[in-house]
């Protein structure tokens, strides 16, 4: 899958944008199989990237199944300038903010002047004995707004800026939220290790 | 600057990708699309170009099995399981949606000839069966892939006769129902 701040030189890149071209060509002339093929090899991934966004299995298959219909009628204005899976992934992405928009849960976390003046804490805390599931679910009790910028940067490779454009936002919004859901994501941890203890 | 959650997150990125889409999902896609695609509903056709492409499967596998006869022993489910591990789900799934959908056919005189239409689509779905284990390497997917458009073609025919028998029910100037030729 995508990392962030890709660091190949120029010649990977390019190779890169053109993986599965012949797959995506196939896609283009509505061959089932390739169109198969593809969901195969993004499917899981794309589901995961819906799950963290809508937190729910019915609204995440929906938006699977909704995406990759958009993708394949979409696909003819696919020219390779980016990675197919660089554009699956903004596809996905623009249909679970769009959903979240409509059913009115708004990202009103992202105001940031409502929210949360509480001085940063002076040290940044380490929470000790992470788990993969324990993050997860802890990820569940974040508000919207934090859950998406902290998913949209730290699992789904996006930096700031693009974060800004993806939600309509500025970079520095973006920031200062990151932050505060990281922030909130370590007291959580943080409450339920201390809890788990007793 | 990173900090070990962060560190935690970027070292076990792969494993946040862990929940799996229920198969339902890529059905409902692959249906979609043969909607999108809308063209007039000629099953009769596909039935036909289903013939000629197991015909020439049929040809490729017989050659391939002159080539090589290495793989015998697998039986043809072991091998369908081997390619195409979801295939048992997806045709449960199917089979779920056939079963129900011509049990609506039960009161009308269609049911006999979409009954016929079916089994003939089961011989050949049969016969692509006992076919996998034979074909050559690389044919073994498009075998699969053909499995699961039987299925699908079987789902839109059912579909298809019922929703001409919804519409001749509601033309009150017409209650008999017509020949469906479709």
């Amino acid at each position: 899958m995508l990392t962030a701040g890709s660091k190949q030189p120029a010649v990977i890149k390019l190779d890169y944008a053109s993986t599965h071209r012949e797959i995506v060509e196939a896609c283009k002339k509505g061959d089932r199989q390739a169109q198969f093929e593809l969901y195969r090899l993004y499917g899981k991934a794309m589901y995961n990237v819906c799950l963290r966004m809508v937190k729910n299995e019915t609204d995440a298959e929906d938006l699977l199944q909704n995406s990759f219909v958009d993708i394949f009628t979409k696909l003819d204005s696919f020219r390779f300038q980016s990675s197919i899976g660089a554009w699956i992934k903004r596809i996905v992405i623009n249909n679970c903010i769009n959903f979240l928009k409509k059913r009115r849960l708004p990202l009103e976390e992202l105001d940031v002047e409502r929210h949360d003046h509480s001085p940063q804490p002076a040290v940044t805390p380490v929470v000790i004995g992470l788990s993969v599931e324990a993050v997860k679910s802890a990820m569940m009790e974040l508000p919207d707004g934090y859950r998406i910028v902290f998913s949209l940067y730290m699992l789904e490779g996006y930096d700031h800026k693009e974060i800004g454009e993806i939600l309509g936002v500025t970079e520095a919004t973006s920031k200062s939220q990151y932050s505060r859901a990281k922030r909130k994501l370590q007291e959580i941890l943080m409450t339920r290790k201390q809890s788990s203890n007793y | 600057m990173q900090d070990n959650l962060e560190q935690f997150v970027r070292t076990n990125r792969e494993a946040f990708d862990d929940a799996r889409p229920s198969l339902k999902v890529w059905a409902d896609i692959d249906r979609a699309l043969d909607q999108k695609k809308s063209r007039p509903f000629q099953w009769r056709k596909i039935l036909k170009s289903a013939a000629a492409v197991l015909l020439l499967l049929l040809a490729g596998g017989l050659i391939g099995h002159q080539i090589s006869r290495g793989t015998e022993e697998n039986t043809a489910a072991e091998t369908l399981a081997r390619i195409s591990p979801e295939l048992a789900e997806l045709e449960a799934h199917y089979n779920q949606q056939i079963n129900a959908k011509f049990a609506k056919l039960a009161n009308y005189p269609q049911r006999e000839t979409v009954k016929a239409d079916l089994a003939q689509i089961d011989e050949t779905m049969e016969e692509l069966r006992n076919e996998i284990v034979k074909a050559p390497a690389g044919m073994e997917k498009e075998i699969v892939t053909n499995l699961l458009r039987s299925y699908q073609l079987k789902v839109q025919i059912l579909e298809r006769v019922l929703e001409r028998i919804r519409a001749n029910e509601g033309d009150l100037n017409n209650p008999t129902l017509d020949e469906t030729s479709i």
